[in-house]
């Protein structure tokens, strides 16, 4: 049975959350989405996330401390910042705080499937420790240049355990 | 806390006709200053110096003329002394015999007029006033008695020797007078007496009148003519000016047949004649208007030069001053709109990220429609409905970017300098909208309490909003979220006041005193230019209102707008 890779998704913008949580899931991921940061800190205390898609400016709590929080309670999971208002300043403080990537809405679907997949692949790194060339050889057996393939394929590998 | 004593614009003049206005007065002003300092003292002076000219030239005058009478009056006393010695010598003569003959009269007549040729007659009188002897062209004179003429009893009765009689008519109906000596003879009075004729008399007068600007006269104490000036009166007419007889000798102005003269008079000492020196005043005073004339001309001429002068460089002064101030003033319009662009700028950042979150929207509801179309991904039927529903979602954010960008061309529009009544509920309430995206995102909550009575005031509306999205933006920029904004309008005094209230950062003291001075800012560098409070205050200012600012650190600040309202032009 093949497992969907679960994906949280925090936005104050409720039709964008509608609207990218159906494309998503389109593509075959398990999308949880929360319109403010208490829910979203909530969602991950309850489920697994493999990866978090933030917003920054919303109102009550905001997005940096929504990541902080993240970050600091859930070891191996990826966030990406996705803002509206994005700031070269705020890009810094973000990536500081430990975002894997900062993207700025609108955003093409394809590039954030890429950001996915490379967040992903970051993941599996720390992990399971492999280096940067091993890593190179795994995505090149694949076989494959679609973001979306490769993701599922990282999915399978992070849910063989017994592989060392 | 006041805004500092000298904050970075006074006051914004609101067009360039108020500069010309202000500075036509400034140069009427300066003109009249100038010419008063400059021509008071020359004025004064110019009059100073006529009084004194005029006071020594007429006593000048005065005392020549005086000196000509002077001397005319002792002439003439002299050759009365003369012609009384004349009469003496002859009656005290051993050739004269009393009482004489025609003959012999005749004889002596003829030796007087070699003496002085304004003899006329000689007579003989014994006490009792009878005409003896007579030699002369009245012979109808003699045997007449004289007894009742008023020389002969003033003779007959005073202690001198001799008299000198007033002119006069007598028995001959002619003007003359009478010199007249006595002798006693054998302890007889005897009388004799010689008339002199007017006309030679006066002749001899004008001999003395030398140059032709002065006419000499005489008068005798009743003030009648006893020799007349050439131009005037006839003989025993009574003149129209009789002098004073204290002190003898004097000078004044007098006016006679509409001329006016200069006049000098003496008292002789023979006879109780007064001699007068008349010389008309345009000769009299002749180097005194001179002297008027030259002051006056110089004068004038000052006053041309210095009058051009004051015109020509307070005109170049004044202008100066006015082509600063117009440049000064389009410096701070420039300044002003630069001011405006800046917070237009700090706005349409904030707004341009919102833009982004329906651009987002439309960028997802069309990459889910192309979703849709693949049937790869998509393998359900898809309904009309549902395509409806998705092109709906996309309508409604392209109308929500408009909204957006809306609101910036509300703001951005273009500058209105005309006076409008506004509402500054109205206006205040449209610049919260405006900016509520921005309060709200930043975690901002908005308190308001507004006076519904507020009355309306003619104001710039534009500059208004300006004014207050300043404020806000600094209050947004102070607080740390969560906070609060209070916006309250009230009435105070004369004034609409507006509060808006943070509870951010809060300012300093130091902080509080330069915050209305250009290009101070606590932003960083990059996101505040530092002119939006200073250009607030010169929008204030030129409203007539006050800007005032209280803040404490750590609780928040409070500004507040306080616009007169009886501010109807």
């Amino acid at each position: 049975m093949e497992e969907k890779i679960r994906l949280l998704l925090v936005d104050d913008e409720r039709q964008f959350l509608e609207t990218i949580c159906k494309r998503l899931e389109l593509r075959n991921f398990e999308v949880t989405p929360v319109s403010s940061g208490e829910e979203a800190i909530e969602a991950a205390r309850k489920n697994d996330f493999e990866i978090a898609l933030v917003d920054l400016k919303m109102p009550g709590m905001g997005g940096e401390q929504v990541l902080e929080t993240l970050k600091k309670e859930h070891k191996f999971l990826e966030v990406i910042i996705l803002t509206g208002h994005g700031s070269i300043d705020s890009a810094i403080r973000s990536t500081k705080l430990g975002a894997y990537y900062y993207l700025q809405k609108p955003c093409e679907l394809e590039i954030l499937l890429q950001v996915l997949k490379e967040a992903y692949q970051k993941r599996i790194q720390k992990k399971y420790g492999y280096k940067d060339e091993e890593m190179e050889k795994i995505i090149s057996r694949m076989t494959t240049d679609s973001s979306l393939k490769i993701l599922q394929n990282l999915k399978k590998l992070d849910n063989a355990p017994s592989k060392t | 806390m006041n805004p500092p004593e000298k904050p970075a614009y006074d006051s914004l003049p609101m067009d360039k006709a108020a500069i010309q206005v202000h500075y036509d007065r400034l140069r009427k002003k300066t003109l009249i200053r100038l010419l008063v300092i400059y021509l008071l003292p020359l004025l004064l002076l110019s009059v100073y110096f006529h009084f004194q000219f005029t006071i020594t030239l007429t006593e000048s005058s005065k005392s020549h003329l005086k000196s000509i009478a002077e001397s005319q009056r002792n002439t003439i006393d002299l050759f009365l002394q003369e012609r009384v010695v004349n009469l003496k010598n002859l009656l005290e003569s051993p050739n004269f015999f009393i009482p004489s003959s025609d003959a012999t009269m005749q004889k002596s007549l003829e030796k007087l007029k070699q003496d002085s040729p304004t003899f006329v007659d000689l007579g003989l009188f014994n006490e009792q006033g009878i005409h003896l002897a007579y030699a002369g062209p009245f012979s109808f004179l003699k045997n007449k008695d004289y007894s009742k003429e008023p020389w002969f009893i003033s003779l007959m009765q005073g202690n001198k020797k001799y008299i000198i009689s007033d002119m006069y008519l007598g028995f001959r109906k002619k003007p003359h007078f009478t010199l007249a000596v006595t002798q006693e003879v054998m302890g007889k009075k005897w009388v004799l007496r010689a008339t002199v004729d007017p006309v030679r008399f006066a002749d001899f007068i004008h001999t003395l009148e030398n140059t032709g600007d002065v006419f000499t006269f005489i008068v005798n104490a009743e003030g009648k003519y006893q020799s007349v000036p050439k131009p005037l009166e006839t003989i025993l007419e009574s003149s129209q000016y009789l002098p004073e007889t204290e002190p003898t000798v004097g000078a004044q102005e007098i006016s006679l047949n509409k001329d006016t003269y200069l006049s000098a008079y003496s008292w002789l000492h023979e006879v109780k004649w007064c001699l007068v020196v008349l010389q008309p005043l345009k000769i009299a005073y002749a180097s005194m208007y001179r002297t008027r004339f030259i002051i006056i001309t110089l004068s004038f001429a000052f006053l041309v030069v210095i009058v051009a002068v004051v015109l020509f460089t307070a005109t170049r002064f004044v202008g100066h001053l006015e082509k600063t101030d117009i440049a000064k003033y389009d410096l701070q319009r420039q300044l002003f709109h630069a001011a405006k662009l800046a917070s237009v700028g700090e706005l349409a950042a904030g707004i341009a990220h919102e833009i982004n979150n329906p651009l987002a929207i439309i960028g997802e509801e069309a990459g889910l429609l192309k979703d849709m179309l693949d049937p790869q991904l998509y393998t359900k039927e898809i309904t009309p409905e549902e395509y409806n529903k998705h092109l709906d979602i996309i309508l409604n954010a392209v109308l929500r970017c408009r909204d957006i960008t809306g609101k910036l061309l509300g703001f951005v529009r273009k500058d209105e300098v005309k006076l409008q009544s506004e509402d500054i509920n109205e206006i205040l309430q449209e610049v919260i909208r405006m900016m509520q995206n921005e309060i709200m995102i930043s975690n901002i909550t908005v308190e308001s309490d507004f006076n519904k009575n507020l009355p309306e005031i003619y104001t710039n509306r534009n500059q208004l909003q300006q004014v207050f999205i300043n404020i806000i933006n600094n209050a947004i920029a102070a607080t740390t979220p969560p906070g609060t904004i209070f916006f309250r309008t009230m009435m105070k005094g004369e004034f609409i006041g507006v509060t808006i209230t943070d509870t951010g950062c809060g300012m300093t003291p130091e902080q509080m005193e330069k915050i209305f001075f250009p290009f101070y800012t606590t932003k960083q560098v990059g996101k505040g230019t530092g002119l939006g409070l200073s250009v607030s205050y010169g929008i204030i200012k030129s409203m007539g209102g006050k800007i005032e600012v209280n803040s404490e650190v750590g609780r928040g600040s409070t500004f507040e707008v306080l616009l007169p309202f009886q501010r109807k032009s």
